[in-house]
């Protein structure tokens, strides 16, 4: 129990900015003589000790050093600052994972609220945004006679940046990093494209209802949940599939768009073993799971029994017969509970947060955890993040990162904030990923291949000029006062360059650095060109 | 002139410069000629109502289906108008007949995707991905691009975002406008900042980030040296006027060019269209006004450009009750080029009779837009024939042939 007196000690210390719910948990855990709810001590033992990386200090606590700190805040949250490092440097790295495995369901963080007040409306329900997001102007409403024209009196645009913002938000002053990080693994891997039809309107609460409150949780609920969820059903044209049948003016049937991508994408994958009969036959056993839309019902999800096909489907050799809406839902708990599934999200996962060529023991692994925990992800991430590979040197700095993981990681290396408009979200699609915005099922790819070209790197180059500035960037940050009343221009590189990368920090980028800015006169000037060089620079795309 | 850092093409002295002396040329120091072909999607976004554009005037069903939004083509309105036995031109587009007069403009009518698809937003990642029924990962100019080794400068999105067309196309690059696409901040303070990125990633990976600064300083002296439109070139308004006077300049300065995408949005005319006047006569105005602005500005090297306009869809026949016109099907495809064989119409007219419209509302599809790309792509930038982006399906409606002159344009076959 030496770990758990440690963690007591940790009570005396000043943590700034550190989260008073674990500091509850930890008085709970000292003031007790039983077993913690979280069983820390165990998790320590598959701590990332096995290749001897993580400093054991004197008091043999699973503390990190700066660089560790840095790679785990690089890979478990969309980037560091300082003060992250400071607290990984007083608190033991699995309390620090059980914290932000373990987030409340509803974030109680002033700066937050804050932040996210001038998007708010984007949350709205679907009767309440086409209310809200009217476009004014001197021109009278059409006769009410089509849908279609009544709808285009609705400025999408400005409903799409505020849901936009809404999110970039979160994502940029979450405390639970992790859980926006895995939020967006999860938005991207059930990818929906906002601008789709009426997806527009419950984008948002698809991923703030939907998927956040259950990207740390058991995958058959969430698979489930975004199954049920009108921007899935319309994204992937399931509220449109029916039982074959003959209609007045023609014939009307299943859409295998929503079975094809279950399987390849959400599920299984391309290889993981079915054939275009499971297809057909999985789309039949969804028939009739629809939306219920305005004016009657906010989208909302519907079992519609009598266009559900009650015929006997088999699906990867299993049959579902006769049970309406739970034959979908054996089905998708089928998938959830099947070893290509693990193997599939194990893979992608292993890609995400240690190597693009995802190292084959982390799959191995992570694919076991997933198989034996019942594809609980606080028990997968565990895993992951205690594997040996996730801990290797080689490992860190290894991903080139997305450009939202580069724009975000910018702001949060400042300590910034959005500034209240949407210049933000705009900034993003100039720098080609347009949050929300993939067409395409896949979503966004989290690969190097993708982005490191040279028209990303100019237009990153052209972001870190107009962020240093705070010009149309949408982010509004203060320097901290030990760099913003800095004369020397080499301390002044040195100790922004400190906040912003890792301490192997080549030479060659410090000098190039160091060259201009000294070369500069102001020291509102000099500042400035460091920060957008640094951001600019060739470590500053990695993580 | 003996110098090549004095001539006349800018981008030679970049690679003269001392900021980039270390690193070797990415383009070619040869002047373009008609063997450096270059394609020039225009995408018209929202469904243009091709019925308006170009109008049947011999058609009763038109006028009868269209009371307050049909063009009156008579008298010395369709006298100027006129193309041929069928067809007259919005007057909107008026700056376009003397090309077709040139016998350098064709139209394809009835042209679009081989099936109905009638989300905006569909059917353009449609054929931008150049799918015939489903969204293909890839852009069909990435797809095309990939049959020759890959170069930098071979393909640009001009006005801001990148083009669905050019997805996963490596090299394509995003020109926001030569007003734009600079470095922000003042001349000072972007030389200090891009000396400072060339001394970071001199030698370093990624490499990308060194080709992006060729690549920035190549464009930023291009927009310096930047003359204005050539030729007596006098462009319209909005957002076309500042896209197509960028990519003449690119055109003129990137032999290297092959690729291009423009868009112009605000074609889902809904309501209150209009006829010869309105709104839907305002944008043609911009298309056509800029459009010949810009065949203008290109001079001699208009020999190398084929513009390929279109469209996800076309729009109802009959109007709407708010005056506007819903989303359709069929609807048309304009190519200018010299190489085009021009003043003509091309591909199957299905007339208007209700009994032969798709879904008795809207006009159908006899040409399937990817077999006009296919034609430019193989007849015009010489692409192997056995090589196409394409997928066509058995659904595929056959293409039109014989869109460019009998030297260049090897017989479709379909």
């Amino acid at each position: 129990m030496s770990s758990w007196r440690s963690l007591c000690y940790l009570k005396a210390i000043t943590v700034p900015r550190f989260l008073p719910a674990l500091l509850s948990v930890l008085a709970a855990a000292c003031g007790s003589t039983h077993a913690p709810a979280v069983p820390v001590s165990e998790h320590q033992s598959s701590v990332p000790s096995p290749s001897g990386q993580l400093a054991k200090t004197s008091k043999s606590v699973d503390l990190l050093t700066i660089d560790q700190a840095r790679h785990l805040l690089n890979r478990a949250t969309f980037g560091p600052h300082t003060s992250d490092i400071q607290t990984l440097q007083k608190v033991p790295f699995s309390a620090w994972l059980d914290e932000q495995l373990s987030p409340p369901l509803d974030e109680d963080d002033e700066r937050l609220r804050l932040a996210l007040e001038p998007y708010k409306n984007s949350t709205l329900s679907p009767s309440q945004l086409i209310a809200h997001y009217q476009k004014t102007g001197p021109e009278p409403l059409a006769p009410p006679r089509l849908i279609r024209t009544k709808k285009s009196t609705v400025n999408y645009r400005q409903l799409l940046l505020d849901m936009q913002m809404h999110q970039l938000t979160r994502q940029l002053l979450s405390k639970y990093q992790l859980r926006e990080v895995m939020t967006d693994f999860w938005a991207n891997h059930f990818n929906v494209y906002a601008r789709k039809s009426d997806v527009k309107l419950v984008v948002n609460s698809y991923i703030n209802q939907a998927i956040r409150p259950r990207a740390l949780g058991r995958f058959d609920r969430l698979l489930i949940a975004t199954a049920k969820h009108p921007a899935m059903l319309i994204y992937l044209d399931n509220a449109t599939s029916v039982k074959e049948q003959k209609t007045k003016t023609g014939r009307r049937g299943p859409n295998e768009n929503y079975a094809r991508e279950l399987l390849e994408l959400h599920t299984l994958s391309v290889h993981g073993g079915y054939d275009q009969s499971d297809v057909k036959e999985a789309a039949r056993a969804f028939t009739g799971w629809g939306v219920e839309s305005l004016p009657r019902s906010e989208f909302t999800y519907i079992f519609r029994p009598q266009v559900h096909d009650n015929g006997t489907k088999v699906v990867l050799n299993r049959a579902y017969k006769q049970r309406g809406e739970e034959e979908g839902l054996d089905l998708l708990r089928a998938l959830a509970r099947h070893p290509k599934t693990a193997q599939h999200l194990a893979y992608k996962l292993c890609q995400r947060f240690v190597a693009d060529e995802a190292p084959p023991s982390c799959v191995d692994d992570v694919t076991k955890s997933y198989l034996k925990n019942e594809g609980e992800m606080t028990e997968v991430l565990r895993t992951l993040f205690s594997h040996p590979t996730f801990w290797k040197d080689s490992t860190r700095s290894g991903k080139f990162k997305t450009p939202l993981q580069f724009a975000i990681s910018a702001a949060r290396a400042v300590n910034g904030a959005p500034d209240g408009g949407t210049n933000f979200a705009r900034q993003l699609a100039e720098l080609g990923q347009d949050p929300y915005m993939q067409a395409i099922p896949t979503g966004y790819s989290d690969l190097a291949t993708a982005w490191n070209n040279s028209a990303g790197l100019l237009s990153r180059f052209r972001f870190s000029a107009l962020f240093s500035a705070q010009s149309d960037v949408g982010i509004v940050f203060d320097f901290p006062p030990a760099i913003a009343q800095e004369g020397d221009p080499v301390l002044l590189v040195r100790k922004l360059g400190a906040q912003l990368l890792s301490q192997g920090t080549s030479e060659q980028t410090l000098s190039a650095i160091t060259a201009e800015v000294a070369s500069l006169n102001g020291q509102a000037e000099q500042r400035r060109l460091a920060l957008s060089l640094l951001l600019s620079s060739p470590e500053f795309q990695q993580r | 002139m003996t110098n090549p850092c004095l001539s006349r093409r800018v981008f030679l002295q970049s690679l003269c410069g001392a900021a980039v002396s270390s690193v070797s040329p990415i383009l070619s120091a040869s002047a373009p000629s008609a063997q450096d072909p270059v394609l020039v999607q225009l995408f018209l976004k929202g469904g243009m109502d091709s019925l308006s554009a170009l109008v049947p005037y011999e058609e009763g069903t038109y006028f009868d289906q269209r009371p307050t939004t049909a063009i009156k083509m008579r008298g010395s309105l369709l006298k100027k108008q006129r193309l041929d036995e069928r067809f007259a031109l919005h007057p909107g587009l008026s700056a376009l007949k003397p090309l077709y007069k040139k016998n350098h403009l064709a139209f394809v009518v009835a042209a679009g995707l081989p099936q109905v698809q009638r989300s905006h937003f569909d059917a353009q990642d449609i054929c931008e991905s150049g799918g015939g029924s489903q969204i293909q990962r890839s852009g069909w100019m990435a797809r095309a691009l990939s049959s020759s080794p890959a170069q930098q400068f071979d393909a640009f999105s001009i006005g801001g975002s990148a083009s669905r067309s050019l997805a996963e196309h490596e090299s394509a690059l995003v020109v926001p406008g030569l007003d734009h696409f600079s470095l922000p901040g003042s001349d000072s303070e972007r030389r200090h900042f891009e000396t400072g990125l060339l001394g970071m990633y001199k030698a370093r990976e990624p490499s990308s980030g060194q080709t992006a600064l060729r690549l920035n300083a190549d464009l930023e002296k291009i927009r310096q040296n930047y003359r204005g439109p050539q030729h007596g070139a006098k462009y319209g308004s909005g957002s076309l006027k500042g896209d197509l006077r960028t990519l003449a300049e690119l055109i003129r300065e990137t032999p290297s060019l092959k690729m291009a995408t423009v868009s112009l949005g605000g074609w889902d005319t809904h309501r209150a269209q209009g006829s010869t006047d309105g709104p839907l006569a305002k944008r043609f105005a911009q298309l056509g006004k800029n459009l010949a602005a810009f065949v203008r500005d290109l001079g001699p090297e208009r020999k190398r450009v084929v513009v390929v306009v279109m469209t996800e869809f076309g729009r109802t026949v009959r109007e709407n009750g708010t005056q506007g016109t819903d989303h359709g099907y069929g609807s048309m495809m304009m190519i200018y080029g010299e190489s085009v064989r021009g003043g003509m119409i091309h591909g199957a007219w299905p007339g208007l009779r209700l009994r032969d419209l798709t879904d008795g509302r809207d006009l159908p599809v006899t040409t399937d837009y990817r077999r006009v790309l296919e034609e430019l792509r193989v007849g015009h930038l010489g692409l192997p024939p056995n090589e196409s982006p394409f997928d066509f399906g058995e659904l595929a409606p056959p293409g039109t042939g014989g869109l460019l002159q009998a030297k260049s344009s090897p017989p479709l076959d379909t």
